[in-house]
């Protein structure tokens, strides 16, 4: 909203615009987002941050660059998600060209209409596996799971491995875990339901709130980000939880005394993403077509333990830490594989709002 | 200031009308559904008890800081206008450690053989526990501002006039301060109403804020308008209790300015 100030339609006085944005600068609360020229020689790529934005950038722009010449401008801690790709979108002014989407937040920007197409003349399909990778309006380079983690100090080797398991607390007692987050939970109470895989979408929500209930009051932390799952079970605040599997991964090779479960996990891919208009959005394609391939790929999984999209990328990745990854066959073939896009493209405001419902009650 | 204030309001107000279409389609589903009439509720009701709470905290430190000499003063205002110079974030993660497992408490309840000892975190108590701790530095400035400037041969005279050491506070001491009390009060519940992160990290599933469900609809679903028309509900709320506020306690509050600072 407040940067609708810059457009030029805009009925306001200058005097009073000056006033305003002088007030606004004044307080702080203005974030003024560059503009950057077209036909540049650089893409800017929108991060994280933390050790995630690093890897990013040593993986897999550091590289593209030294291959192609092409700058890549990093802005980090940025908002990553389709309400900044809207506002870009609607008010002209974008703080960055590409960005990587998680599975959902892609469904939602793609249905709203805020991305680019994405120009498969750059993108090359000649050492990538397109199946697995292409997307019209995205590009696939690496996945993440929604896994089970639970302390091997509390359950040793048997310890819950399904979600059927995460509701048993007679055989597994303890304070729980979980994201606080509609559309992974309702799937997890389904599948905890005995719901087979395939049956899972469309979404039958009377019967997955009422399994809800049953677990009510035994998740003890509904966690709402990716660190905080990893302290409340390396704490021990929790005996298990779900987690994210790179997340998972990454706390069980520091040391803590966990096992990861794919039993009844939940595969779903990232996409790299270009807002509709973006000035370097030539530039982002020629970043999809180096990222997407088989060493990029192999490059950054080893490194976030995230398992790459490219099936060419596998071979390249050391095989004692293939295991670790959500992606090695015996994890794969386990999983449920995320689909629902056009279910959740209908129902996600739907959903959340029972979810929110349920929570607070 | 007004324009920069009113200007973005006024979008806000109109996107909640307009976005997607044209109507109080917003307004209508947040009626219909009673989750967010609740959300409110417990975003009013806890940012009241962390106000009180500060009030009580807060009160006896700033009247220390006032009247027991510079030393005092000193050790006082440094102590509270400490964790301003921490992150938000740090400190919540902070609380995080101390009141959670393998903390010193729940260390004491180990060695106390406590059996099922209360959980400190992850609940009510530790979001109200953890937002009393970032706020009382704002009431305890702002009602310091007021009482560092009372005469204290006010209350001298009170004395030498016959009246007890709690008299002389209770009618002479404390109607000077009304005006720091006033504005604490409403600085700390203002704030306290829009709090995202300490009782996302701190609370339990209940403490889901309003601000939490206004983020969800920003970033996520991407339904501005009805993220407008939650604001704009917030809003009136707000002013509404304020304007309560005013009527029945307000003494020299922001609505009436009179007090503050005048001899």
């Amino acid at each position: 909203m407040v940067s609708k100030l810059s457009l030029p339609n805009n009925r306001i006085s200058r005097r009073k615009a000056l006033k305003i944005g002088g007030a606004a600068a004044a307080t702080g609360l203005l974030y003024t987002p560059a503009i950057h020229a077209a036909s540049s020689n650089k893409v800017v790529v929108g991060t994280w941050g933390g050790t995630y934005g690093a890897d990013q950038k040593e993986t897999l722009f550091d590289p593209f660059t030294e291959a192609t010449g092409i700058e890549v401008e990093i802005i980090n801690g940025s908002a990553m998600n389709s309400a900044a790709a809207k506002r870009f979108v609607e008010t002209g002014t974008y703080e960055w060209d590409a960005a990587g989407f998680g599975q959902i937040e892609f469904t939602v920007a793609h249905s709203n209409g805020l991305l680019e197409p994405i120009d498969y003349s750059v993108v090359s399909s000649d050492d990538k596996t397109p199946d697995t990778q292409f997307h019209d309006f995205g590009v696939s380079i690496s996945t993440t799971s929604e896994t089970i983690c639970y302390r091997t100090d509390v359950f040793g080797d048997d310890g819950p491995r399904t979600w059927a398991d995460y509701w048993d607390v007679e055989k597994y007692p303890g304070p729980r875990g979980m994201w606080k987050n509609a559309y992974t939970f309702v799937v997890f109470c389904l599948l905890a339901d005995g719901v087979p895989y395939e049956e899972v979408y469309p979404l039958d929500l009377e019967r997955a709130f009422a399994k809800a209930d049953e677990i009510k009051d035994d998740v003890t932390v509904w966690w709402t980000s990716g660190s905080q799952s990893q302290d409340v079970i390396r704490s021990k605040n929790v005996v298990m939880t779900e987690l994210w599997s790179g997340r998972a991964a990454a706390l069980k090779k520091e040391g803590v005394p966990i096992e990861i479960s794919y039993d009844s996990g939940v595969l779903s891919k990232g996409w790299w993403v270009i807002p509709k208009g973006a000035p370097n959005r030539e530039n982002a394609m020629k970043l999809f077509d180096f990222i997407a391939g088989p060493k990029p790929g192999a490059d950054f999984a080893t490194r976030q333990l995230y398992g790459p999209t490219n099936l060419k990328s596998i071979d390249l990745i050391e095989p004692d830490l293939r295991p670790l990854m959500n992606t090695s066959p015996e994890n794969f073939d386990k999983q449920l594989q995320y689909e629902g896009g056009d279910y959740w493209v209908e129902n996600l405001a739907k959903v959340n709002e029972r979810f929110l419902t349920w929570l607070v009650t | 200031m007004t324009a920069a204030l009113f200007y973005p309001l006024s979008l806000m107000v109109w996107r909640s009308f307009s976005d997607p279409e044209l109507g109080f389609q917003h307004y209508l589903r947040l009626a219909e559904q009673p989750v967010y009439l609740r959300i409110t509720l417990t975003t009013l009701e806890v940012s009241a008890i962390v106000t009180l709470a500060c009030l009580l905290i807060g009160y006896p430190v700033a009247y220390a800081a006032s009247n027991r000499g510079p030393r005092m003063r000193l050790i006082l205002l440094a102590t509270v206008m400490m964790p301003f110079w921490t992150s938000l974030l740090v400190r919540t993660y902070a609380f995080m450690v101390i009141l959670g497992q393998g903390g010193p408490f729940t260390s004491l309840f180990d060695i106390l053989a406590w059996q099922e000892p209360p959980r400190l975190i992850y609940n009510r108590f530790g979001a109200i526990l953890g937002m009393i701790y970032v706020m009382l530095p704002f009431m305890v400035m702002t009602i310091f501002a007021v009482t560092s400037e009372i005469d204290a041969n006010y209350r001298k005279a009170a004395r030498s006039l016959g009246a007890g050491p709690w008299r002389a506070f209770t009618d002479v001491y404390l109607p000077q301060s009304y005006p720091g009390i006033t504005g604490g009060v409403l600085l700390v519940f203002i704030v306290s109403i829009g709090f995202y992160v300490t009782p996302a990290l701190l609370g339990g599933r209940k403490e889901t804020f309003i601000a939490q469900v206004i983020q969800l609809n920003v970033q996520e679903i991407i339904n501005w308008g009805f993220a407008a028309g939650l604001a704009v509900v917030l809003l009136i709320v707000t002013m509404t209790l304020l304007l309560v506020y005013d009527r029945l306690l307000g003494h020299e509050s922001v609505m009436r300015p009179r007090g503050v600072g005048s001899e």
